[in-house]
């Protein structure tokens, strides 16, 4: 009990003294910018009773989890292809850091001269964010797997395929969660991103609509709330990669 | 399948030649050699570090193709690694399965082969039994230590009944103790099932004590400069055969060809 209470206060005690004093101040400060957090609160209340706030946290969910998904199963299936096919990688790899060196941002403009600025084309955008680094990292790790398991996968005698599922990937599987992780912060950076880039629909629209409105309290929860998403999708993938790999945490001796 | 028929395989080693290209250059690390080991017969292989042992060994598992030369096993020319081979290296946090149980790295040679799954568990069984970790089945690797995960990769390399061991300096980075355990525990299995073995080592002692034949590696590019029968008495007992008279005077005769 007193040991949970203590946990309790080790991950609190600082968020609760930021949130007391931006009150603090702002409720003594006439910046309309920074809302006190109690008004934000109670700003919660009416901006998610509106339909078309509780539509842009559904679309946005929807553009992630689609883009996310098409994006790191491509990545991973032609990561894993690459990575395992010296030919392949030495034709592909010039062109896939290219890619990767154009920031996500940057191809927005593409996508949309290709997809319109519907859902659609949020959804690639996010997929073609997350395809590239993970494509890239999965390659790098499958590329690198040791020689002492391949070398055990021949004797074996393992064709290609059973060795690329049951030795290559399981190996590379650190390193891969490790870039899937990395592109699902760049996914919603690109999701927030192409919404507010006029396509009217989802949380980012919503901010930026709040914004020049000057529905400051509002573009404040919209924020709050991406932070929100944000931090639920990182703690969702951090259990289900101990769920899905947990002998590579285990054998890391990561708690 | 023969699996039960207790003998091991010969093979012949013809005029074997290998290079390995360094910046660019063709550089011969075995040139010529030349030998013969026959059904059941355990070979240790010596020589300095680096001077070409897994390189012959890798090239015998069909790991690697000879420039020259050739290696027969049972008489059949190697081009990719036989059926039922047993292979065990000094690096056995490597070649285990990190992501697999024990027991699942053990039934790894039986995948996919024509045996059901009630004999593959009895056979799993047996060689965890044989190597003494029965109560290990259920762990992984990792929590193992290093003279366990050794023998794991022992269980894993003789679950098929191989007719063809390879063993890598396979006792090189575990402490003492462990080795001669170790020793005594392959060296009972392969003789119980007949198995052709080489065994790579730089540990002359540990050669002379295993094997019915030392050859020693040596020059660049390396073939083989002695090849010396060791007539001592089986069952060999650790302390006992090491201080043997004969034993001693091997070890003097292996030394000199080594620094030779
Ligand atoms: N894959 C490789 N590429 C280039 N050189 C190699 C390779 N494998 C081994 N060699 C070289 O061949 C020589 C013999 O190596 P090795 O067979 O590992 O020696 P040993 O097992 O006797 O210590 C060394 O000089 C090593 O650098
Ligand atoms: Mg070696």
């Amino acid at each position: 009990m007193k040991n949970r209470l203590i946990s309790f206060l080790k991950f609190t005690w600082f968020p609760v003294l930021v949130v007391t004093a931006w009150q603090f101040v702002s409720s003594n400060a006439a910046n309309p910018f920074f809302p006190a957090p109690t008004k934000i609160y109670a700003a919660t209340k009416y901006v998610f009773t509106a339909q078309w706030v509780t539509q842009s946290l559904a679309t946005s969910l929807y553009t992630i989890f689609a883009g996310y998904l098409i994006g790191s199963l491509l990545g991973l299936v032609f990561g894993s292809i690459f990575g395992s096919n010296n030919l392949l990688r030495e034709i592909f790899t010039p062109i896939t850091n290219f890619m990767r060196s154009i920031p996500s941002p940057a191809k927005i403009p593409v996508i949309i001269a290709l997809f319109g600025i519907g859902l659609s084309s949020r959804i690639t955008t996010v997929a073609i964010a997350v395809l590239f680094p993970v494509l890239l990292t999965t390659m790098r790790a499958i590329a690198t797997t040791d020689s002492h398991l391949l070398d055990y996968s021949k004797i074996l005698k393992f064709g290609y395929f059973r060795s690329l599922i049951q030795v290559r990937i399981p190996a590379a599987t650190g390193e891969i969660l490790a870039g899937l992780q990395v592109a699902l912060q760049i996914a919603v950076l690109v999701m927030v991103v192409s919404e507010m880039l006029g396509s009217g629909k989802g949380l980012g629209a919503f901010v930026i609509r709040a914004q020049a409105t000057y529905m400051i309290t509002d573009m404040w929860v919209g924020i709050l709330t991406i932070g929100v998403v944000g931090l639920i999708l990182t703690e969702g993938f951090g259990f289900l990669e101990r769920k899905l790999a947990p002998w590579y945490f285990s054998s890391k001796g990561i708690k | 399948m023969s699996q039960d028929i207790d003998s091991g395989v010969t093979l012949q080693v013809n005029d074997l030649a290998i290079s390995f290209s360094r910046n660019g250059q063709d550089v011969p690390v075995i040139d010529g050699l030349s030998f013969d080991v026959s059904a059941g017969e355990i070979l240790a292989v010596c020589g300095q570090s680096g001077i070409g042992k897994s390189t012959l060994v890798r090239s015998i598992a069909g790991l690697i193709s000879p420039h020259r030369g050739e290696i027969s096993i049972d008489s059949n020319v190697v081009r990719e690694p036989i059926e039922n081979l047993g292979f065990v290296t000094q690096d056995y946090s490597r070649s285990l399965f990190p992501w697999l149980s024990v027991e699942k790295n053990v039934a790894l040679p039986f995948k996919g082969r024509e045996i059901s799954k009630a004999e593959r568990k009895v056979r799993v069984s047996q060689a965890l039994a044989e190597v003494g970790l029965e109560d290990s089945a259920r762990l992984y690797p990792w929590q193992l230590s290093g003279g366990m995960q050794q023998r794991v990769a022992i269980a894993r390399a003789l679950v098929v009944k191989p007719k063809l061991l390879i063993l890598d300096e396979p006792f090189a980075s575990l402490d003492v103790y462990v080795r001669l355990e170790l020793e005594d525990l392959v060296l009972n299995l392969v003789q119980t099932h007949g198995t052709t073995t080489l065994l790579v080592t730089h540990d002359i002692d540990e050669a002379i004590y295993m094997a019915d034949r030392v050859i020693v590696l040596s020059g660049t590019p390396a073939d083989s400069t002695s090849d010396i029968s060791v007539n001592l008495p089986r069952p060999r007992v650790q302390m006992e055969t090491r201080s043997n008279p004969a034993f001693l005077q091997l070890r003097n005769q292996l030394h000199a060809s080594i620094r030779a």
